[in-house]
């Protein structure tokens, strides 16, 4: 399976979004097992705070970005400064997720020479596991799956998030 | 001290032993399935993740409680393996939330599929904590034969 953008290229437009300097980079990126996914953000209870964008032409391309409570809390700040409420949190999880996770669908499409056009994003918080396992529920069967740990350095900040990258294998 | 048994993905346990715990932990659209009986040690689950087998393909027997209509006949075939009779057995189930919103046709679906499974092989169903839009992570006390349901607290979903 393809596996989407170079976070790397992510980082000014994030930057200015979040008003500092960012550099993300990208820890294990791997093709995994399906039923390896629900342990994949960390233990399947870990509170998280969840943004997942899909193609909208239901092509099969879904993009999961998980972010620990902490670290959502952390962004939170960073956008919003100290002191932010819940739906501002989420608000602004989502805003950067859909950011990140829109990238990588687009460069996935690129990559395909296809054109995949991103949902709004969707968002809650809840357990990591509830939400991949729920994911992975409503996908076709032969979809294939890539993860990655992302790590932002923002200032003096350090965020990280888990993306999972779904996408239906060719031929299917 | 209880010991847990974790059910996974599509994932069929027995547990003989009192003193364990069968877990389905972070349980989003997904059924968690126990059958025990009253006086009886055993305790079997099944973590169903789709409500129906894919007719065409019968499966490379990792998952067996992959699909709600070959779990909980499996189920049922785990405890008589055990000593325990279909007549004598009790249900517990619990999940099928819509956790994203859009995932609610398939939590619903997967509740649905396994209340009809359990009635048509005539098996009561004694706990249930179902539906809603919340994660749920669930503990069957195969000593005490009850059903625990945790979900996030107050301070964790409003971050």
């Amino acid at each position: 399976m393809r596996q989407g953008a170079d976070p790397h290229a992510l980082g000014p437009v994030l930057a200015d979004l979040l008003g500092v300097p960012v550099e993300l980079s990208e820890q294990g990126r791997q093709a995994i097992a399906l039923r390896e996914l629900p342990n994949l953000a960390g233990p399947p209870e870990e509170p998280s705070v969840a943004v997942y964008l899909s193609d909208e032409n239901g092509r099969g391309a879904q993009v999961l970005l998980l972010f620990p409570l902490p670290d959502a809390r952390a962004l939170g700040d960073l956008m919003l400064g100290e002191g932010a409420g819940p739906e501002e949190i989420l608000d602004a999880c989502r805003e950067i997720g859909n950011v990140i996770a829109g990238r990588f669908l687009s460069d996935l499409a690129d990559a395909e020479s296809g054109r995949l056009t991103p949902t709004p994003p969707l968002s809650t918080v809840d357990m990591a596991g509830a939400v991949i396992s729920s994911v992975l529920a409503s996908s076709p069967s032969g979809t294939g799956v890539v993860s990655l740990r992302i790590r932002m350095h923002a200032g003096d900040r350090r965020i990280c998030a888990t993306l999972i990258l779904l996408r239906m294998e060719a031929g299917r | 001290m209880s010991r847990a048994l974790p059910v996974g993905l599509g994932e069929v346990r027995l547990s003989r032993d009192q003193s364990e715990q069968l877990c389905v932990f972070g349980l989003g659209s997904c059924v968690a399935v126990f059958l025990y009986a009253p006086s009886v040690q055993a305790v079997a689950a099944a973590h169903v993740v789709l409500p129906k087998s894919p007719q065409s393909s019968p499966g490379d027997g990792s998952e067996p409680g992959r699909y709600a209509d070959r779990a909980v006949p499996l189920l049922i075939a785990e405890m008589a393996r055990a000593g325990v009779p279909k007549s004598a057995l009790r249900a517990a189930i619990a999940g099928g939330a819509a956790v994203l919103g859009f995932t609610s046709a398939i939590g619903e679906q997967n509740i649905q599929a396994v209340r009809r499974e359990l009635l048509r092989l005539g098996i009561p169903i004694e706990q249930e904590d179902v539906g809603g839009s919340r994660g749920r992570s669930v503990i069957f006390d195969a000593g005490q034969r009850r059903l625990d349901v945790r979900v996030l607290a107050a301070p964790n979903v409003n971050i």
